[in-house]
């Protein structure tokens, strides 16, 4: 019996390291936006981004604070935070996907890899599709991508008084660490 | 030449709204004194009320520092409950952080949200 308790526990413990070791995290992923306009161009970064990737079901999961961007200008931050995603009704933007190609996680190397999947910003959830691309090496691996995103999309509107200022669409790159 | 006044001075303040420079945080009084794991706490329980009262609001966060990285920014550490910790991201001209592993430190920042952890912005140590 006793025999029996110790197989089921050993069991369990390694279906759970395994679980653990299948699914990664990075805490502090970087996020860039950039938008190329006229009259300005404007760049934000954050390295408050939380990104979850499991290599055993492909699934990729990203959660950005919307207050944590840092503008070149006090003015610009407060704008997009109160005029355009009014991050104090909605204080994240949220990814979730699946990759859709067949890839190798585990293997070190470099691989790139479509993933499709729902963002929403500002209240309003659209469907994406992104390239990401994966550096593997024996210690680490980095996730990398680059898409541009419509404003319109997500129902953030620009006053038309600064549409020389502000891009139609803007270039997002996230870049996470596991 | 009162229009030309007025232009100059609505041009120079534009201008200066343009420029200004961010509130430095240190002048700021917080909104909240609170421990680490007060405000862990709160957010674990209920992250959209807790939202509520923080997020966006200069918080002064008194806990024990579990960990410091040095990236970009430097990054602090505070022990809270459960899986829930602080994260608070120093601001980038803030120097002299050695040896703050397992110390006390009180933090003043801006509250950006819950990741895994609660998010401080722009922080300094006091």
């Amino acid at each position: 019996m006793k025999n029996i308790i110790a197989l089921v526990v050993i069991g369990l413990t390694l279906q759970l390291s395994a679980e653990a070791q299948t699914r990664l995290l990075d805490r502090a992923g970087k996020v860039r936006f950039y938008s190329e306009a006229p009259v300005e161009n404007i760049e934000a970064t954050t390295n408050q981004a939380l990104g979850v990737l499991d290599t055993m079901t492909n699934k990729v999961a990203v959660s950005i604070l919307m207050k944590g961007f840092h503008f070149e200008k006090a003015l610009m931050e407060e704008h997009f935070n109160e005029n355009y995603v009014e991050s104090d009704k909605y204080p994240k933007a949220t990814f979730t996907g699946t990759i859709m190609d067949e890839v190798d996680l585990g293997q070190p190397g470099t691989v790139e890899a479509k993933v499709q999947g729902e963002m929403t910003i500002h209240g309003v959830t659209n469907p994406v599709e992104a390239v990401i691309k994966f550096v593997i090496t024996e210690e680490k691996m980095t996730a990398t991508t680059t898409f541009m995103i419509k404003v319109a999309d997500y129902k953030i509107k620009i006053p038309t008084v600064v549409v020389n200022n502000i891009a139609e669409e803007v270039e997002v790159t996230a870049n996470f660490n596991f | 030449m009162a229009i030309g006044m007025v232009a100059v001075v609505a041009i120079s303040i534009g201008v200066y709204l343009y420029n200004k420079p961010k509130k430095d945080i240190a002048r700021v009084k917080p909104d909240f004194v609170l421990a680490a794991g007060t405000l862990t706490e709160e957010y674990s329980i209920n992250e959209q009320k807790a939202n509520q009262s923080y997020l966006g609001k200069v918080l002064q966060v008194e806990g024990t520092v579990l960990m410091v990285e040095q990236a970009e920014f430097m990054v602090i550490t505070l022990e809270g409950v459960g899986l829930c910790n602080v994260r608070a991201e120093l601001r980038k001209d803030f120097a002299g952080t050695a040896n703050l592993e397992g110390t006390q430190v009180k933090i003043k920042g801006r509250c950006t949200g819950l990741l895994l952890d609660v998010v401080l912005n722009d922080c300094i140590i006091l």
